[in-house]
């Protein structure tokens, strides 16, 4: 009998403690800048160049359709998915040129020496935060650093088409953003 | 929750997500199917002390750059989980000292390996990593889910085919001896098996929570069911149902997904324990 009281105080004990106001999918703790984003959405419907072929084109899908022409949506992923699919980005990078990608992360500035110039990436770091994978981007039209650019450490979501490049003879991508907003 | 699920849907056409949520399932019942034998051989830890040798073996692995670790890493496993499980019988130093000793020393042999040898810019990371499994699952190449899939195929297999002979080693290996059975033989199997399991986990939930998957199991299938059978079938599902579960929480809620799991295996635990404890309590 007083194994079966010890029980039932202990499932009392569990659904007391059960919430339901929690949201599913809570963003991992190195991402809780990324809040900004949720509320006034910044992205801007005409500013992508390259409206081609976006829309639930692919069954195998790598990509979230999207009708305002984004082919692969890391906004809104849970911080282990965002990571994830910025690793499957980087690790068969041929499969995503062409498509237009919008991300979130940390804006981070990084100065080239040779050649010398400056590499604007944004920063997804995994759940525990001991790794992060960077994406490095052009912004199109007339923006100089730093006034145009938002602080070093700043979340911000980038938006445009990813492209191969040639850097210094090696094979480097970037994503062209058509929008940059913080 | 319907907002939950059409989520999770969008989450499945993910390929990496297939992958992970493949090989965690076929890794979660490899290491349940085989934590049924280790929990009754009162070898519970082996887990732990071979998932820092593992650890040890990639920094070594990493310092002379191997491109493939796992040429190095699996071998090096298997030597030591028979060294290990082989020898425990004669050897002077048994049981829980020597998988003690093998597991801190590997653990900081690695780690100053990697500090003092170190090919990456990152080695807090990739410690942290390897250790935790944060997203390792997740970032699974195609070859990489076939060679899980081959290997966890071929455990299951050998567990089914020789499932009578290890049941007997289990419990009770001077009569199995005395009845002919080359326990030696099992044994040697038995150790191959677990540094194979062990160094497929680490991809899952990282060398410092591997025992979680092995153990949990078993001990909750044992709060429930008593015989040998009903306890490995039952360890089977809630492994591979806890690890499920765990991969879908975590990337829904953005957790690292080797804690999720174990956290899930816990709380399975629990209920287990409580379901027990009421079962137990209604037959008196």
């Amino acid at each position: 009998m007083s194994r079966l009281w010890w029980a039932g105080v202990l499932c009392a004990l569990c659904f007391a403690g059960c919430s339901a106001t929690s949201q599913p999918s809570e963003p991992a703790q190195s991402q809780t800048q990324m809040k900004p984003w949720s509320a006034p959405e910044p992205y801007s419907q005409d500013t992508d160049s390259s409206p081609e072929s976006s829309q639930q084109s692919e069954p195998d899908s790598q990509s979230a359709e999207n009708s305002s022409g984004i082919d692969v949506d890391l906004v809104g992923l849970s911080g282990t998915m965002m990571y994830a699919q910025m690793y499957e980005i980087m690790m068969v990078p041929e499969d995503y040129v062409g498509k237009t990608l919008r991300l979130a992360g940390q804006f981070t500035v990084y100065d080239d020496l040779d050649p010398n110039r400056l590499v604007f990436t944004v920063m997804v770091a995994d759940a525990l935060a001991c790794c992060q994978q960077g994406m490095e981007f052009v912004w199109t039209g007339e923006h100089s650093y730093p006034e145009d650019y938002p602080e070093p450490g700043q979340t911000v979501v980038v938006t445009g088409r990813y492209e191969r490049y040639d850097n210094q003879g090696m094979d480097g991508y970037r994503i062209v953003a058509d929008s940059v907003s913080w | 929750m319907t907002q939950m699920i059409a989520t999770l849907t969008q989450y499945l056409s993910y390929p990496f997500v297939r992958y992970a949520l493949i090989v965690g399932v076929l890794i979660a019942l490899c290491a349940s199917l085989i934590g049924v034998t280790l929990v009754l051989k009162r070898f519970s830890f082996i887990g732990d002390g071979l998932s820092h040798t593992a650890f040890g073996a990639i920094a070594v692995a990493t310092v002379l750059n191997l491109t493939n670790e796992m040429l190095f890493v699996l071998p090096a496993t298997i030597v030591c989980a028979i060294l290990l499980l082989r020898t425990s019988q004669n050897a002077k130093i048994k049981g829980d000292a020597a998988v003690a000793m093998i597991s801190v020393g590997s653990l900081a042999i690695g780690y100053l390996l990697m500090n003092l040898f170190s090919t990456s810019s990152n080695l807090a990371g990739d410690v942290c990593t390897t250790l935790f499994g944060s997203t390792s699952i997740l970032t699974l190449s195609l070859s990489e889910v076939w060679l899980c899939v081959i290997l966890s195929i071929a455990v299951v297999a050998t567990f089914v085919f020789f499932y009578n002979k290890i049941f007997a080693v289990t419990f009770d290996e001077a009569f199995s001896q005395a009845a002919g059975v080359h326990v030696g033989r099992y044994n040697l199997l038995i150790a191959v098996v677990i540094a194979v399991i062990i160094v497929l986990a680490m991809n899952l939930v990282g060398s410092l929570l591997i025992s979680a998957l092995v153990i949990f199991p078993a001990l909750s299938a044992m709060r429930l069911f008593k015989s040998f059978l009903s306890v490995t079938i039952c360890s089977a599902v809630l492994g591979v149902v806890c690890a499920f579960l765990g991969i879908i929480i975590s990337i829904l809620a953005g957790t690292p997904v080797g804690s999720t799991i174990v956290a899930v295996d816990l709380v399975a635990f629990g209920a287990c324990w409580l379901a027990g404890a009421c079962l137990k309590g209604g037959r008196a």
